[in-house]
C-alpha cells in the first residue's frame, strides 16, 4: 500500500515535472518579436535613418556636418535577409 | 541578428538625427559567425546584451573613422545611447588640441576602465554572457579567455564546470578590451580578436517556434543559414570534389 501511494506521488511529481517544461517557453526572458511587427520596424530603420555602405563617404559626411558616426558589421542587409 | 532593436527610442532618434549611420555586410569575412536566415517578415527576439558578437558589431567613431567605442553583438537600445553618449566624451578629447597623443591613449584606456562603474545595475543585468557562449569558453579556451574572472579562475582547475557567475558580463569585457585599443583607425582594429568569444553561432530559432515560443525540431534542422556556416563550406566542398571527379571519369572515358 505504502510503495502504492509512493507510485502515485511520484508519478504526480513527473506529471507536474513535464508539464512545467512544456509550458516554457525556450527563451525564457527573451522577447520573441512577432514577423509582422519586426518587418516594421526594420522597415523604418532602413528608411527612416539614411545608411551609407562607404565609409569614406561617411567620414566625408561626418565631417561636414560635424559629427560622429555609427558604423555596424552585419551579416546581412540592413533592409534584407540577415 | 537584426536592426529592429534600432526603431525603439531612445536609439531611433539619435542614430537619425546625431550620427551619420553606415553598414557593411560581413557575410563573406572569413571570421564572421552565421546564423539561421531570417527573411524581413520573419521574427525577431530582444536578447541580451554581446549576445551574437561575430555576427554583429556596431562601432561608434570619430569624423575621420577613429573607432571610441566598438559594441560586439546585440545591445538594448538604452544601453546602446549610454555608450553613445561615453563615445561623445572620448570625441571631446580626441578632439581637443590641448592633449598630445600620448595623454589622449592615456586617457582614453582610463575613461573606459572607469565607465565600467557608471553602468547601471539594470544594463549589468541584461549583459550576462548566453549560457552557449560562457561553455563554449570554458570548455575550449579555460586557459586563456579573458571572460572568466582572474579571482575565480585561479580557484578553478581545468576541465571543472565554472559557475555561470564566475564569467564577467560583457559590459565589463567590451570595456577592458577597448581599453587595450587606444584611438585606433577602423582599419587596424582587429574586430575578428576584439569581438570573439563564445561559440561562433548564434541562433535563437526565433523563425521555428509556435505562439508558445516551444521550438519545432524539424523545422529548425531544414532551415538556412548565413554567415560562415561550416556544414555548409563542407557541403559544397563535398560537391565540388564530386563535380571534379565526375569531369574526370568523362574525360577518361573520351580518352578511351
Amino acid at each position: 500500500m505504502k510503495s502504492a501511494t509512493n507510485r502515485i506521488k511520484h508519478g504526480l511529481v513527473l506529471s507536474l515535472a513535464a508539464l512545467t517544461l512544456g509550458m516554457a517557453p525556450g527563451f525564457c526572458g527573451e522577447e520573441l518579436v512577432p514577423g509582422y511587427v519586426a518587418k516594421n520596424k526594420i522597415q523604418q530603420v532602413a528608411t527612416g535613418i539614411e545608411w551609407n555602405t562607404d565609409l569614406n563617404a561617411a567620414e566625408e559626411k561626418a565631417k561636414s556636418a560635424n559629427k560622429m558616426i555609427l558604423w555596424i558589421n552585419m551579416i546581412g542587409k540592413m533592409e534584407g535577409a540577415t | 541578428m537584426r536592426a529592429v532593436s534600432l526603431s525603439e527610442e531612445p536609439a531611433f532618434s539619435v542614430l537619425k538625427d546625431d550620427l551619420v549611420c553606415g553598414y557593411r555586410d560581413i557575410s563573406k569575412e572569413s571570421w564572421a559567425g552565421y546564423s539561421g536566415k531570417h527573411e524581413v517578415g520573419g521574427n525577431a527576439v530582444n536578447t541580451t546584451n554581446g549576445a551574437g558578437p561575430h555576427n554583429l558589431q556596431t562601432f561608434i567613431m570619430a569624423s575621420d573613422g577613429t573607432v571610441l567605442t566598438c559594441l560586439p553583438g546585440y545591445w538594448a537600445p538604452q544601453d546602446l545611447v549610454t555608450e553613445i553618449e561615453f563615445a561623445a566624451r572620448l570625441n571631446d578629447v580626441y578632439t581637443n588640441p590641448k592633449y598630445g597623443p600620448a595623454q589622449r591613449r592615456l586617457m582614453f584606456r582610463s575613461m573606459h576602465v572607469a565607465h565600467i562603474k557608471e553602468h547601471s545595475h539594470e544594463m549589468s543585468s541584461r549583459s550576462h554572457m548566453q549560457h552557449f557562449d560562457q561553455r563554449y569558453e570554458s570548455d575550449n579556451r579555460f586557459r586563456t579567455t579573458d571572460t572568466i574572472k582572474e579571482s575565480v579562475k585561479a580557484t578553478l582547475g581545468d576541465g571543472t564546470n565554472v559557475p555561470s557567475d564566475a564569467f564577467k558580463t560583457t559590459d565589463i569585457l567590451m570595456h577592458e578590451r577597448m581599453a587595450k585599443r587606444p584611438f585606433l583607425a577602423y582599419a587596424d582594429f582587429d574586430t575578428p580578436r576584439f569581438s570573439d568569444y563564445g561559440r561562433p553561432q548564434y541562433d535563437k530559432n526565433e523563425d521555428q517556434r509556435d505562439p508558445k515560443g516551444l521550438v519545432d525540431k524539424g523545422a529548425r534542422s531544414k532551415k538556412d543559414t548565413i554567415g560562415n556556416d561550416p556544414s555548409k563550406k563542407a557541403k559544397r566542398n563535398r560537391m565540388i570534389k564530386n563535380i571534379a571527379l565526375q569531369g574526370l571519369r568523362t574525360g577518361l572515358r573520351f580518352a578511351r
